[in-house]
């Protein structure tokens, strides 16, 4: 893999271990291993990094003798998903501009102001999907000998990040998007709401999904919070095309905002019966 | 009526009449001034809780009754999204709601996410080891 595009580095390790003459010699090991394996990988994560920063250093006063004077540097720390690696970042400075270079920083794209790499917060994403960023938090902790973990401040700020790239609508492309979808279904439920940790009252959560048969796998057409049913019925009449037939559970703007002229409407029907003694209770009975 | 035969058009059309018919009847019952909204009710389920049948008639196809599947997903985002005490801010409500969302319907839109972050699709870093050898030094 020697090419101009890729560089080899040897790396030369030497380990001793130090074990007991005892009975349970297996479990121990496996335990020795278990905390050695996250030493051993950001050991030479970092060996590897600080070669590449001396090499990108090298080449650089190499290039231009005389024009860079070392500058000290700064220790940066990173979480890592096999462990905690340390490296000090070395900066020089450039005579002729007077500014400060950071030889690693020409050759690799470092994270930026994030301690947490997303690799390590990656397994506890999914437990703050299901259950709460609180367990995913506790799930992480489990996974490392060292039992660090990110706070639920930082998971949950980490996680914003990640959701973003989560889209449930379908791709434009996928499809006769024009005519697909036609048989549709919309409810919504209230949420409580905060802000910067105060109370922000109550908002309405939306969804609208569709699907291209009767009984076909549905699909999320508009997902929303604190939006009309309005607001949302001219996202999907942009996007999609009329539909056929809609089923809702009877509020009244449901049919209104998203059943265009040809739309047949039809009420949930456990929602009707379930809806006929309130009505009969707003009535005095 | 998710038993109805789609081909017995003059049952179908029985069924209608009579559906509508027992709606009016009950409208008319029920005096204006006393039961106004229980009137209103009436009215839209004749408009709107008929709507499968007169669907199946003009085009045989069998359309759903009720909002049970949508309900079905909205409970699985619901039991993460509500609780007793929990409050979201707007922007990350609707983060978790399309991740809960994604993770319900699409799996494997998700796990693509995960690969991505994970850097599956980036160029390879070859790690192999040349040389393994142990000695005991005690």
């Amino acid at each position: 893999m020697a090419s101009e595009s890729y560089w080899t580095l040897r790396v030369e390790l030497v380990v001793e271990i130090t074990m007991p003459r005892h009975a349970s010699l297996f479990y121990v090991l496996v335990l020795a291993f278990w905390r050695f394996q996250s030493l051993s990988a950001a050991s030479l994560f970092t060996a590897v990094l600080e070669a590449v920063q001396e090499r990108a250093r090298a080449q650089l006063q190499a290039s231009h003798p005389g024009r860079f004077r070392d500058k000290g540097g700064r220790v940066r720390r990173w979480r890592l998903p096999f462990g905690e690696a340390c490296i000090r970042l070395c900066k020089l400075l450039d005579k002729e501009t007077g500014h400060v270079v950071w030889p690693l920083k020409l050759v690799m794209d470092l994270p930026a102001r994030v301690r947490w790499c997303e690799a390590a917060l990656l397994p506890g994403y999914r437990l703050a999907v299901i259950q709460s960023f609180r367990q995913s938090r506790k799930a992480l902790q489990g996974m490392v000998p060292d039992g660090s973990a990110p706070s639920v401040s930082t998971l949950h700020r980490r996680f914003q990040g990640f959701a973003s790239q989560l889209d449930p609508l379908p791709d434009p492309g996928e499809g006769d998007a024009a005519a697909s979808w036609p048989y549709r279904l919309a409810d919504g439920t209230k949420l409580k709401l905060q802000h910067k940790g105060f109370d922000a009252g109550v908002a309405d959560m939306r969804l609208v999904v569709g699907s291209r048969t009767p009984s076909g796998p549905l699909e999320v057409l508009d997902f929303s919070i604190g939006e009309s049913w309005e607001d949302i019925g001219q996202r999907v009449d942009q996007r999609f095309s009329q539909a056929k037939v809609l089923v809702s559970d009877g509020e009244e703007h449901i049919p209104r905002a998203l059943a265009g002229p040809d739309t047949r409407h039809q009420r949930c029907l456990v929602h009707a019966r379930r809806g006929l003694p309130f009505a009969l209770y707003r009535d005095g009975c | 009526m998710a038993r109805l035969d789609p081909g017995d058009r003059a049952a179908l059309q029985d069924l209608l009449a009579a559906s509508e018919r027992a709606f009016a009847e009950i409208q008319e019952i029920l005096p204006e001034d006393a039961f106004p909204h229980t009137r209103r009710y009436v009215l839209g389920l004749i408009e709107d809780g008929l709507a499968y049948l007169r669907h199946l008639l003009d085009t045989g196809e069998k359309v759903l009754l009720s909002t049970n599947r949508l309900e079905s997903i909205l409970s699985r985002v619901v039991l993460r999204l509500k609780r007793i005490g929990r409050r979201w801010s707007v922007t990350g409500a609707i983060h978790m709601l399309a991740a809960c969302l994604v993770y319900a319907l699409h799996p494997q839109r998700y796990a693509e996410v995960e690969a991505a972050v994970r850097g599956e699709h980036c160029p390879g870093v070859s790690i192999l080891i040349t040389s393994l050898k142990a000695a005991w030094s005690t």
